[in-house]
């Protein structure tokens, strides 16, 4: 029964909420965000009080469930991103004057489906999640329906998610033909050796995850429907269903070591395509949006090439450095892209038009507190040193390196000049984003805002903090630059 | 049927590319919604042949959860189509570009 | 002892955190009293300062090394990093030349800011700069030193865009940053293969495994790069970040520009300390140097073509902090080529000199700009030697000073590194010797022109000058002082001396060795005659500026006239601005200009950078341009995609 307390959390929440409105009709209440924002908190909560006990896995529901680190860990990243976005969605729901409570009753939802899909070795489990989830953001894209981008980034994402939903579940089929079992550990006690059947399910299954993790050439969905859907909701589909796709990517990948050598080289190069196009991409853009969406493209290149590092990388018992690498990744560009996007959320206006670069103009001193963060936040995220961007970065590069310098060397000598080109490409547009908020002048006439909340602005703040403090800060209660090594790699291990 | 699945197999993967053709060639929104059901259900069709095959039930209970998420899946799309009726009056895909770059 | 190094550092925190608060507290539209702010602000470095006195008198009875640790900053597996400081002889000679001139140009900024807006947040990155400068040289391991060497870069961008109201000031900011992190690149590739090799990266650790029997074997090994050695490797990658933050060819663009900043912060920053961070670390890592033949002899000549290249460069400048800006380069090239020979004490002798006499030059040449009304053009100027006469005795001593003339500071430093390049005995000493031999005649020609420029003839502006407040004069009065008096302290043997300051250096520098074996008896006899021959360039130069711009006046104008490409190319800096521009403007007429500037690989090099970076916008723009909106057209290439996947990898 305690294996499901994070999950009482935000069901209980969503009840709430759902009940209350029922009460209220159908102007929806003010208290529906706060509301959201502490049930998710308060997974957040359940989620690290598992992490001490999840050091030995433990399942439940009959094998459905699993609570192991890498699970937690992930799960507690979702609920994360979940509150923050919570604190930012009232705000930006309010000002476009359509306050709806069922929103935060899906959002909560959809948290609660990021964690079952984690928090299982089965594959069945981890689909049903999957779609929860989709299904949710699907709706929650849409949320702004008497706007013709959001719902027209509705309709592109459920159109394409679902494509994608009919590939994956091809390829559970005959991954399933191949092992006669959904079951991660059966399945890799079954396919000790690679069959053409079992091959093309995995492939698949990884254009399945690609697409949620906005791998290229499975990517064309992401701009768009980042662009249309409103902020705070972007904001937490391109960190949440990342770590949670990520990390249910790799739960299969280590499940199937005996098809590492045969799939490592097409991961391999979806990473170098996903980098480059990403990058390249974004600095054509003028959307300052569109850019953030496009850069999260590159990001999920760096995690490809960290999951090319884990597939080559030899299955020993226990600890894999390349993990480690992607969970570290995750948390930090998890917290930084939340930061982010809370900036920018907080400075659209009430017409719903994209934020451009000339918008941030004069920024500095309209809104200090504001172009700090992003400046923090675009610093990370080109990882410049001393912000969690820089270490989480480091480590994919060291990973990619240790690779290179072992037998399989000329393939990861390509994957790290990749990152390191890209690396470059990524500075010159995140540059471009500080420079606009402290090098030009205001743009005239100023952009109708409406003014920022405390909450918002605490948020803003705490991130920033977190992005220093894990990039560059001592250890506190476990926490710390070097602390999020550890936990990265109690999570691998 | 019992030992030999590959008939229903090759019917699955037809079911599929139909699916997926129509996805391609078809401009209004419905048709295209239901071209991606028929993909989904050409994969809940091989999973139920694999599940007779090694008389699994966990195959069978599967089936039923893509059903379960097909409908679920209808509802949301459904209403975004409304929305989207509502703000245009047309269902064609091609209209959809409002975001691109 | 651990007591006074920790509180060098914490005390310009203190001062940074102070004012910065006050800072925030005046945002808000509350009055900060001024002089609350100037006390605070220089109390924090004279209170280092002290400390580092302390530290400096308490290091003989520790044993040549006071360690204090703060904290266990990362540990991950074997890599242990704490945040640790460490002080020996070279750092005590950075933290003595830090805190103490650092303090000088705090007393000088309280006068010269006296009439700018934002003083409080001006003195909070003054002190917060002073604090990462002692962290870096504080560093007890090469993970603390990237934090200073990090910081102070942060601190610059600040400072340089102190007035950000303007548009070209906000450029040369994000351009020194650019720069900067091309750098650090290198730098950070070198820690991390340091890390990889020695297992850690503290300079005890990393120098008793280089010593070791099988750490040099490793490090003599093959890298499996071109064919060079582990050690050349990791020299020649930390040098690359030693270029950017030193400004060294190629990456020295970014100084001039920097100078957009208050003069104090040119002063303190952009000659006296920052930029020696680079000589700093080659001279912190000697040992590792040793062990590479070829990365010194290509630090001793990219230092010495930076020294004679910059020089060229300095002679046409009219903009009286651009030629100091340009001395600078050339003068920190002579430091690389000291440190570079192997014999670290000689660079940083030079280190120590030239921040007095560059930070007396920097301060004097903002108090001319100061009386005249901010007017930077020495053709404006002229005749301020009678209305400014505490300014100009002490701009023209340190004028002096760097040009050579015995028995001021710049003879000492710069002949020891002139001496120690002749003897090194490779090619690379001799074409460093070179360079740095023709660029004395430059540097004395310069550096005599801005004084003859500004303060000799009459006056050709239309401000009324006047001489500068008296914590300014006191300041740059007392650093001139100092650039003539701080050469005694390295007195080389032949002239009778003790070569004090080399001593003190000795238990750093691994083999303390005199040249004078290579040369035998003769070595004596080739020390003089080249001490003999570097005067007589000195005061050459001096004479041919006095020429010039005194004698005849019209000589200059009528030279220029003659080679009018010439002087126009040296001018506009072999226009490797230009040419950075005109190749993203209009690819076409650089083809023709690059031709020109073949000698100049400059324009070559970021010609070729931003190619790239125009090309990557372009490609960014056709993919853009394939995401059309379409619905099919996103899912058609996903199963175009996901057919290849699965050709590729089933077929």
């Amino acid at each position: 029964m305690d294996l499901i307390y994070p999950y009482l959390a935000l069901v209980v929440a969503a009840s709430v909420i759902l009940v209350a409105k029922f009460r209220t009709g159908p102007k929806g209440f003010a208290e529906a965000g706060p509301i959201a924002a502490v049930g998710a908190a308060l997974a957040f909560g359940l989620c690290i009080l598992q992490w001490g006990k999840a050091a030995t896995p433990t399942t439940g529901f009959h094998g459905f469930l699993l609570i192991d680190r890498l699970g937690v860990l992930a799960s507690a990243l979702a609920c994360l991103a979940g509150a923050v976005t919570a604190v930012l969605l009232p705000h930006h729901l309010q000002r476009a004057g359509k306050d709806r409570a069922e929103v935060y009753v899906l959002l909560l939802l959809v948290i609660a489906g990021m964690m079952a899909m984690v928090q299982t070795d089965h594959l069945v489990g981890a689909f049903v999640g999957l779609e929860t989830l989709s299904v949710g953001l699907y709706a929650l894209s849409a949320a702004l329906r008497e706007r013709r981008a959001s719902v027209e980034a509705g309709l592109k994402y459920f159109l394409t998610g679902a494509f994608a939903s009919g590939i994956l579940v091809f390829g559970l089929a005959l991954v399933y033909g191949a092992a006669g079992s959904f079951s991660l550990p059966v399945i890799e006690a079954k396919l000790v050796e690679s069959s053409g059947l079992a091959l093309a399910g995995i492939l698949l299954l990884l254009v399945g995850f690609g697409f949620k993790l906005s791998a290229v050439p499975f990517h064309m969905w992401a701009p768009d429907v980042y662009e249309g859907a409103p902020t705070p909701i972007t904001g937490f589909m391109s960190t949440a269903v990342k770590v949670v796709a990520a990390t249910a990517l790799l739960r299969v990948l280590d499940a199937t070591p005996a098809f590492s050598g045969q799939i490592v080289e097409a991961v391999g190069w979806l990473a170098v395509l996903t980098v480059t196009v990403g990058n390249l991409s974004a600095l054509a853009q003028h959307s300052v949006k569109r850019m953030l969406a496009y850069s999260s493209i590159g990001h999920a290149g760096y995690l490809f090439l960290a999951f090319a590092a884990f597939l080559a990388t030899p299955d020993t018992a226990g600890f894999s450095a390349p993990l480690a690498a992607v969970m570290h990744y995750l948390i930090a560009y998890t917290i930084t892209n939340l930061g982010a996007f809370a900036v920018l959320s907080a400075l659209e206006t009430a017409d719903g038009r994209g934020l451009t670069f000339a918008d941030l103009g004069g920024l500095k001193s309209r809104s200090p507190v504001l172009a700090f963060t992003l400046l923090i936040m675009m610093l990370s995220l080109a990882s410049v040193p001393l912000t969690a961007g820089f270490l989480a970065k480091w480590n994919v590069f060291a990973v990619l390196v240790e690779r290179a310098r072992s037998s399989e060397g000329p393939f990861f000598w390509v994957l790290l000049v990749a990152l390191i080109l890209n690396s470059v490409i990524g500075l010159a547009y995140y540059l471009r984003v500080i420079s606009a908020m402290y090098m030009r002048p205001a743009p005239e006439p100023l952009p109708a805002t409406s003014p920022v909340s405390k909450v918002v602005m605490a948020v803003c703040i705490l991130l920033v903090i977190a992005v220093i403090w894990l990039g560059a800060g001592p250890n506190v209660l476990g926490m710390g630059a070097d602390g999020l090594f550890s936990i990265a790699r109690a999570a691998a291990g | 049927m019992a030992n030999d699945p590959k008939a229903y197999l090759v019917v699955s993967v037809l079911l599929f590319a139909i699916g997926m053709a129509g996805f391609l060639i078809r401009k209004n929104l419905l048709i295209v919604f239901l071209s991606v059901e028929l993909m989904l259900n050409a994969g809940a069709l091989a999973i139920l042949v694999f599940a007779r095959l090694y008389g699994d039930t966990d195959g069978h209970v599967f089936f039923f959860l893509i059903l379960a998420l097909a409908a679920a899946e209808s509802a949301v799309g459904l209403s975004m189509v409304i929305a989207l009726y509502r703000l245009r009056h047309k269902l064609d895909t091609d209209d959809l570009v409002e975001l691109r770059g | 002892m651990g007591t006074a190094l920790s509180l060098i550092p914490l005390a310009l925190l203190a001062g940074a955190a102070l004012n910065g608060f006050f800072s925030l507290w005046s945002a808000r539209g509350r009055s900060v009293s001024r002089t609350l702010v100037h006390v605070v602000a220089c109390a924090a470095p004279l209170f280092a300062f002290a400390m580092a006195i302390q530290v400096w008198r308490g290091l003989g009875e520790a044993g040549g090394r006071i360690t204090t640790q703060w904290f266990e900053w990362i540990a991950v597996g074997d890599l242990r990093i704490g945040l640790d400081l460490t002080a020996d002889a070279l750092t005590c000679v950075m933290l003595l030349v830090i805190t103490g001139i650092g303090s000088l140009i705090h007393i000088y900024s309280t006068a010269y800011m006296h009439e700018e807006e934002g003083f409080a947040r001006y003195f909070s990155a003054l002190n917060l700069f002073t604090f990462f400068m002692t962290i870096l040289v504080l560093g007890k391991n090469l993970a603390v030193l990237f934090v200073g060497w990090e910081g102070v870069g942060l601190c610059s961008y600040l400072l340089i865009g102190y007035w950000w109201k303007d548009s070209e000031k906000a450029t040369a900011g994000m351009k020194a940053f650019v720069v900067n992190r091309v750098g650090d690149f290198g730098f950070l590739i070198a820690l991390f293969l340091l890390w990889r090799t020695a297992g850690t990266l503290d300079f005890a650790g990393i120098q008793a495994y280089a010593t070791s029997e099988a750490g040099r074997a490793t490090l003599l090994g093959p890298s499996g790069i071109l064919g060079a050695s582990v050690a050349t490797l990791i020299g020649l990658l930390l040098f690359w970040g030693a270029t950017g933050k030193s400004a060294q060819i190629p990456l020295y663009v970014w100084l001039p520009d920097a100078m957009a900043g208050p003069t104090p912060v040119s002063a303190l920053i952009h000659a006296a300390t920052m930029v020696t961070a680079g000589v700093y670390m080659v001279a912190r890592l000697n040992f590792l140097y040793a062990l590479s033949p070829v990365a010194q002899g290509t630090i001793m000549v990219v230092a010495g073509v930076t020294s004679l290249f910059a020089g060229v460069m300095a002679l046409a400048q009219t903009d009286i902090k651009k030629v100091l800006a340009y001395s600078t380069i050339s003068q920190i090239g002579y430091m690389m080529l000291g440190v570079g020979t192997g014999y670290v004490a000689a660079g940083m002798f030079h280190v120590v000199t030239h921040a007095f006499f560059k930070a007396a030059l920097f301060l004097g040449s903002g108090s001319v700009i100061h009386a005249c009304h901010h007017e930077q053009d020495m053709r404006h100027m002229g005749g301020l030697r009678k209305k400014m006469p505490w300014t100009c005795a002490a701009m023209t001593l340190s004028a002096a000073a760097m040009a050579g003339v015995p028995p001021l500071s710049g003879f000492f430093s710069k002949d020891e590194i002139l001496w120690r390049a002749f003897s090194h005995g490779t090619m690379a000493g001799k074409i460093g010797w070179l360079c740095g031999f023709l660029g004395a005649l430059l540097t004395a020609f310069y550096m005599f022109r801005l004084i003859f420029m500004t303060f000799g003839g009459s006056y050709r502006g239309h401000a009324h000058p006047h001489e500068v407040p008296k914590p300014m004069w006191m300041t740059q009065g007392a650093l001139a002082l100092g650039a003539a008096i701080v050469g005694f302290l390295g007195v080389p043997h032949i002239l009778g001396g003790h070569d004090i300051f080399g001593h003190y250096l000795a238990p750093i520098i691994p083999d303390f060795a005199q040249p004078h074996a290579a040369h035998g008896e003769h070595a004596i006899a080739v020390e003089w005659s080249l001490m003999a021959w570097s005067v007589v360039m000195g005061l050459a130069g001096i004479s041919a500026a006095w020429w010039a711009y005194v004698k005849k006046p019209e000589l200059p104008g009528r030279v220029t006239a003659k080679i009018p490409k010439l002087h126009a190319l040296v001018r506009d800096k072999f226009r490797v601005d230009e040419a950075y521009t005109a190749t993203v403007v209009r690819p076409t007429e650089s083809l023709a200009r690059q031709v020109v500037l073949r000698g100049v690989d400059q324009g070559l090099i970021e010609g070729i950078v931003n190619g790239l970076g125009s090309v990557a916008r372009l490609l960014g723009r056709v993919l853009s341009f394939g995401q059309t909106g379409l619905l099919r057209g996103y899912v058609g290439i996903m199963i175009l995609g996901a057919l290849l996947l699965l050709l590729s990898v089933l077929g």
